[in-house]
């Protein structure tokens, strides 16, 4: 199904930070496509609002439609560049690594917003920490019982680039703690982020 | 339509309660795969907890394939299993993209699914209703633009009958239906999931079931 005609890539459209479109933006990269990353100012925001289907960002120009909705962008791209394994097992595995980094994902968000309030921020940590520090703890039992190396199917999917994503999000909120003793998460973050094309 | 003998058997552990099980059972039963439909109560779930992947239900056991959780998970791998997901990449897409629009709105809903009374619920549709109307007429104008038949690919998918659970098990429950007013297309689409055989008899045997909240 992809297209190598330069007049039909594809556009991403987001505000000019990681935030929800993050993860795409990592699965582009990984597969070296060709898109455009085009990011909006807060400024534009109001105008373009009202223009969307779901009145959110991110969305994904293809083939002259807009898909919206992160975790469905980021998904259709995962299983347009291969990166959602090689069976549906894989891919529930995969699907299911990142509705559980979703849920602590979507916790840190009020923590990194709030990073010029220190008493805000601190709060929101505790908060996020409460859903962040068993849900890694489960993350790294899931990661041992598929064998330590991914977290689905055995290969690199979209679930481990998802991962390194949090993982980035989390330390910089302050929020290491959550990793403490989940050797194996580690381990993998540090692969994915030495990936090339990540790097 | 029998089932390839090699499927794998399949345990569904949840509450007996819809909320965010039950399009999981939809698939399944649409799909006329038999399963073995597990409803716990809250103590049995609270002995159950440490050992579930991520402390939470529903999850399914797959026979040979261990236990699966997130409730979107199971139901999107269950959908590619049952040819419920679309035939392109591109109507797979669009069936999880009207899910997660759908979600956004059932978040709005669980507050009011679980407070307890009558009263108690009208009062809080009353407040909800308006955005609850502007969100569905936002898909209602998704799913015109796609042919208005089905929310993705032009055929029968997962999302049509998540949208079926939301209307007809949430929404209903909740005093709410009127949040699909000016949805007539939503509303037909529903209307026509809840025809299908297979959904049509198991909504009827269900009347008495999905009392514990």
């Amino acid at each position: 199904m992809s297209s190598s005609k330069k007049s039909e890539m594809m556009t991403l459209l987001y505000f000019n930070l990681p935030g929800r479109a993050e993860i795409s933006r990592l699965i582009l990269a990984y597969a070296g496509a060709d898109f455009e990353d085009k990011r909006i100012e807060f400024s534009e925001w109001p105008k373009l609002k009202p223009t969307l289907p779901y009145n959110q960002l991110p969305t994904l120009d293809v083939d002259g439609q807009k898909l919206c909705q992160s975790m469905t962008v980021a998904r259709f791209l995962a299983n347009k560049y291969n990166l959602t394994g090689h069976s549906a097992a894989s891919k529930a595995q995969a699907d299911e690594v990142c509705d559980a980094l979703k849920d602590m994902q979507e916790k840190l968000f009020p923590v990194a917003l709030n990073r010029n309030n220190p008493a805000v921020m601190k709060e929101n940590l505790a908060e996020a920490l409460k859903v962040c520090t068993p849900g890694f703890a489960n993350l790294e039992k899931r990661l041992e019982s598929r064998g330590g190396q991914f977290m689905a199917g055995n290969t690199l999917t979209w679930a481990d680039l998802f991962l390194h994503n949090v993982v980035r999000m989390l330390t910089m909120c302050g929020g290491e703690s959550a990793l403490a003793g989940c050797y194996k998460i580690k381990n993998l973050n540090s692969r994915v982020a030495a990936l090339p094309n990540i790097k | 339509l029998t089932m390839p003998a090699k499927f794998p058997k399949v345990t569904v552990k949840y509450f007996d309660t819809t909320a965010r099980g039950e399009t999981i059972r939809l698939i399944l039963v649409h799909a006329g795969q038999d399963f073995k439909d597990e409803r716990l109560t809250f103590a049995e779930f609270g002995a159950l907890k440490p050992s579930l992947p991520f402390n939470q239900f529903p999850v399914i056991e797959i026979e040979g394939e261990g236990t699966l959780a997130q409730h979107m998970t199971i139901c999107r791998y269950l959908a590619n299993r049952h040819n419920l997901t679309g035939h392109t990449l591109k109507a797979k897409a669009e069936a999880d993209e009207s899910v997660d629009a759908l979600n956004d709105i059932v978040e709005k809903i669980i507050p009011i699914f679980l407070t307890p009374g009558d009263d108690a619920k009208r009062e809080l549709v009353d407040k909800a209703l308006p955005d609850l109307q502007a969100r569905f007429k936002t898909l209602e104008k998704r799913l015109e633009s796609r042919g208005g038949q089905f929310l993705a690919g032009n055929t029968l998918t997962w999302a049509d009958l998540h949208l079926h659970h939301i209307v007809h098990n949430m929404l209903a429950k909740c005093l709410a239906t009127e949040a699909l007013a000016s949805c007539p297309l939503l509303t037909n689409l529903n209307e026509r999931v809840a025809s299908l055989p297979n959904i049509k008899k198991w909504n009827a045997d269900n009347l008495n079931r999905n009392k514990q909240f």
